[in-house]
């Protein structure tokens, strides 16, 4: 079903009348009032602000915000980011919309899509290839505006700070960088003007000022008192001065200050903006990258499986330390056991091996609740100086010093039976794998990471 | 001692009688016939302008005409960037266009890229701009120089070399004399600014006070001056164009110098000027091998244009009976004929007077041309000099100088023979073979 926008009459879309059932609407409101959920919308006329108002309207509408709209007629270059693009022809269009359908119905969740997130994951989703693109408007304060974003955020945020937010979470993925500009620290305007300006009084009314220095008498001053009726001639020792090089050089070019007439080599610079008035300093300025964008893997994540979470966060109470830490107290206690013997200790690995595919069982907030009660109970098997760190988000490795090969043994014994709860609740469907080794066992010419890196091995 | 006087009075008796033929003609051609009367016409002229100049109330004029200063380069290296800042640094409330043409520019990259690194120094410069033309196809001086005529946007065009820098007054002084529209070009003094290097670059810098300096300024005051030279020639733009530029072949800036020349039976009020206040610094060879390749090409040069390019050019109906006698007497008898003479002359003495006798009369010769370039010298320095400190230090040079300059003369018959014999002329920095062969043979 098409939707037709168009003030006049038209016999356009008559080829289509075969593959597609046809409404006319001249005015949104009218459409409104009947709410029909076509597959795509075309618009038509030359009236550019007609064109932008229904497009506009339909970005910004809670149901259709994501459907196909394609234009009959040019566009202006910043409602063409709305557009799917010109109108195809009917076989191209029908395959189209058969694309969209069909990515619809793939897509999870549909209650999640009210928030504006939501609602660009799907706009994404539904568009594989589909690049986010910036328009450069030099009205415009930032110069840069997507008219994608404003038009799904419903002109709710900035929609650079969106974006922010959206790159941090890493649901959609940079493309190419369009430009690299400098904007106010104030107001974030990038209409900036520099001026260079006296260090002594900030005065902004400076000159540049050629010296001369006379070889033949040292003397250096300003050019204008070596003029002399048309020729140089050094004020001081009245050498007439011919040849650059053999008579006279240039030492500095500085500027002097006309209201405090301080002379200097470099003025300051100082950042006006033009659109809050404020002045600073170039250093002060926030630098701001422009991108176009994509959706990523995560993004499109999130578009089949409905919300996404970090897993691993699932075992954020077992105060994790950082790898590199953790390989150093791991060599350190390796050297102290080879060096006496009387001293033990024991490394541990936990291994989930479908982790990621569990969440396609569970409900996510199920799997995390079991994971964060396995992580409860973890914590209570360790002792205070027992130390743990995570290599990958599913993989876990513990280091349990004072611990020898039948301490080890009671560790896993009582490990395994917290963990078989979790198998329970996991109605037997987790895989997880245990991996303990002792400080007897340890080769005498391991390395933690060599150690490390071998276990790991044995437990794929 | 007895030698001696026997020398001396063989001198006398030459001088005295007239009869004594046979020793006449030995000497006439050396001293009296050719040079003294120059040197005298010379001087007297220089006089008249130092009288001139000094009873004259000074003027100046507010004319500051556009300038276009094309320079040549090639393999000079960064010596090109103290030629452009000297132009930058040039006193003239006018505008200096400089274009620098670089032959054969991937050959000469250094120079290019001296070139280049100078582009945002001329921002510092009101009122100047530089544009580099490379050429990628070496095609000589010529080429170079008529690339930039056809880009000279100025009024004044400045043909200027490379390794050549220039006094800050240089164009202001020079810009001036064209308010008279007579005046088709100036030229100036060319100074040695690489005298200290060497012996044979202290005696060109000497040569270049007494010949290039007195000598120009002397001929050019009587409107016949020999030669504009290619390092430093300033011309009416106007004027070149409707010449048609500088033409194929070495020595063009004789060639052209002659051509403006023979315009002057027909336009008798063409002047070519001699500005004294345009000083230029050049560098010299600072080996006495180079001087020697500087000097085959130079002189064999003269027989060049003189007998090939100009053979029907040179007649007083075309350039005037003044030019005329002038090309006669300075360009065919003094730089031509002479060296031969000289050469024959002393042969012709060795083989017919006793060894010591001849010897003697070498020292006399020696003394005499001694005592005759001692005096130019004082009056150079009392009158002309514009750098009486530095150009008193010459004087330690004067003993040698005229042997320097008979080896000299001695080599330009022998430049002279071999352009004659050789085709010498083909045999050219200034330009790739395949370009000077195009040229009239």
């Amino acid at each position: 079903m098409l939707i037709f926008f168009s003030l006049e009459k038209t016999d356009l879309l008559d080829p289509y009348q075969d593959l597609f059932e046809i409404y006319h609407f001249g005015d949104f409101s009218d459409w409104e009032k009947k709410k029909i959920i076509p597959s795509a919308f075309v618009i038509a006329g030359n009236d550019k602000q007609y064109t932008a108002s229904i497009l506009a309207k339909i970005r910004r509408d809670d149901e259709v915000f994501a459907s196909l709209c394609f234009a009959a007629d040019p566009v202006a270059a910043s409602d063409n980011l709305l557009l799917d693009g010109q109108l195809p022809q009917p076989p191209v269009l029908l395959e189209a919309v058969n694309q969209v359908e069909s990515l619809l119905k793939s897509l999870k969740g549909n209650e999640t899509y009210i928030t504006h997130q939501g609602r660009l994951i799907k706009y994404l989703w539904l568009r594989p290839d589909f690049i986010l693109q910036p328009h450069h408007e030099w009205q415009n304060p930032r110069f840069y505006r997507y008219p994608l974003l404003e038009a799904l955020s419903q002109d709710r945020s900035d929609s650079f700070e969106w974006l922010r937010n959206l790159a941090n979470n890493k649901i959609i993925e940079p493309l190419t960088m369009l430009d690299r500009q400098r904007e106010c620290a104030y107001c974030r305007s990038a209409h900036l003007s520099f001026i260079d300006v006296c260090p002594n009084c900030q005065s902004i009314d400076i000159k540049l000022q050629a010296s001369l220095h006379c070889f033949t008498c040292g003397c250096v001053d300003v050019q204008d008192k070596f003029m002399h009726s048309g020729t140089l001639v050094c004020p001081k020792c009245h050498t007439h001065l011919r040849h650059i090089g053999s008579d006279y050089d240039r030492p500095i070019e500085n500027y002097r200050c006309q209201s405090c007439s301080h002379s200097f080599i470099e003025g300051d610079v100082q950042v006006r903006c033009a659109m809050c008035e404020k002045e600073m300093q170039p250093g002060e300025l926030i630098l701001n990258e422009v991108h176009s964008w994509r959706l990523s893997d995560k993004g499109r994540t999130v578009a089949f499986r409905g919300e996404v979470f970090d897993l691993s966060s699932g075992f954020d109470q077992l105060d994790f330390i950082s790898r590199e830490l953790f390989l150093h107290d791991l060599d350190w206690q390796m050297v102290t056991s080879r060096r006496y013997p009387n001293v033990h200790f024991s490394l541990f690995g936990i291994y989930f091996a479908n982790l990621p595919d569990l969440v396609e069982l569970f409900n996510h907030a199920r799997l995390l609740q079991m994971l964060e009660a396995f992580a409860q109970r973890l914590r209570s098997l360790l002792r205070t100086p027992d130390l743990s760190t995570r290599t990958s988000e599913n993989m876990l490795w513990l280091l349990l010093p004072n611990t020898d090969e039948q301490g080890l043994q009671g560790f896993q014994k009582r490990i395994e039976s917290s963990m078989n709860v979790l198998l329970e609740e996991s109605e037997h469907k987790l895989d997880f794998r245990f991996i303990g080794i002792s400080s007897q066992n340890i080769p005498a010419k391991e390395s933690a990471p060599l150690l490390l890196a071998r276990l790991a091995g044995e437990l794929l | 001692m007895e030698s001696l006087n026997q020398a001396w009075s063989f001198f006398l008796i030459a001088t005295s009688r007239f009869q004594d033929i046979e020793y006449v003609f030995m000497l006439i051609p050396f001293v009296l016939f050719f040079e003294l009367p120059l040197y005298f016409v010379n001087w007297m002229s220089v006089f008249r302008y130092l009288f001139k100049k000094s009873v004259d109330a000074p003027v100046s004029f507010p004319y500051y005409p556009r300038v276009t200063c094309a320079i040549t380069c090639y393999a000079e290296g960064k010596a090109v960037q103290s030629t452009v800042i000297s132009l930058l640094e040039q006193i003239y409330p006018g505008h200096i266009e400089i274009i620098a043409m670089v032959d054969g520019v991937q050959k000469n990259l250094a120079t290019y890229q001296a070139l280049k690194e100078l582009v945002p120094v001329v921002a510092n410069y009101p009122k100047r701009s530089l544009v580099i033309i490379p050429k990628i196809q070496r095609g000589g001086r010529v080429s170079s120089l008529n690339a930039g005529l056809s880009r000279a946007q100025g009024e004044i065009f400045l043909a200027l070399d490379g390794d050549t820098s220039f006094d800050n007054q240089m164009i202001s002084s020079a810009a001036a004399h064209f308010r008279n529209p007579d005046i088709v070009a100036v030229t100036g003094p060319m100074r040695v600014r690489n005298a200290r290097k060497a012996i044979i670059t202290r005696l060109q810098s000497l040569e270049y006070m007494l010949i290039m300096q007195i000598g120009k300024l002397g001929f050019a005051k009587l409107n016949v001056i020999n030669n504009v030279p290619g390092a430093f020639g300033i011309f009416r733009k106007s004027f070149i164009q409707k010449i048609g530029g500088w033409n194929t072949g070495t020595a063009e800036d004789l060639d052209l110098t002659l051509r403006i020349k023979q315009y002057h039976q027909r336009y008798p009020h063409l002047r070519i000027e001699f500005e004294p206040g345009a000083v230029s610094h050049t560098d010299a060879p600072e080996s006495f091998k180079d001087f020697l390749k500087q000097r085959l090409r130079w002189d064999g040069d003269l027989w060049y244009i003189y007998s090939n390019k100009h053979k029907y050019g040179i007649s007083a109906s075309r350039m005037g009976w003044s030019n005329f006698i002038f090309l006669l007497w300075y360009g065919i008898l003094f730089q031509i004929v002479m060296p031969f003479s000289i050469v024959i002359y002393t042969i012709y003495m060795a083989v017919k007077l006793p060894m010591l006798t001849f010897f003697l009369s070498m020292v006399l010769v020696y003394l005499f041309y001694l005592g005759l370039i001692t005096l130019q010298y004082i009056l150079y320095l009392v009158l002309v000099s514009d750098r009486k400190w530095e150009d008193c230090q010459a004087a330690l040079i004067l003993p040698v100088y005229p042997l320097f300059q008979f080896v000299s003369r001695v080599w330009s018959a022998f430049a002279i023979l071999n352009q004659i014999l050789n085709k010498g002329h083909l045999d050219s920095a200034m330009a790739p073979l395949w370009v000077l062969k195009k040229g009239k043979q």
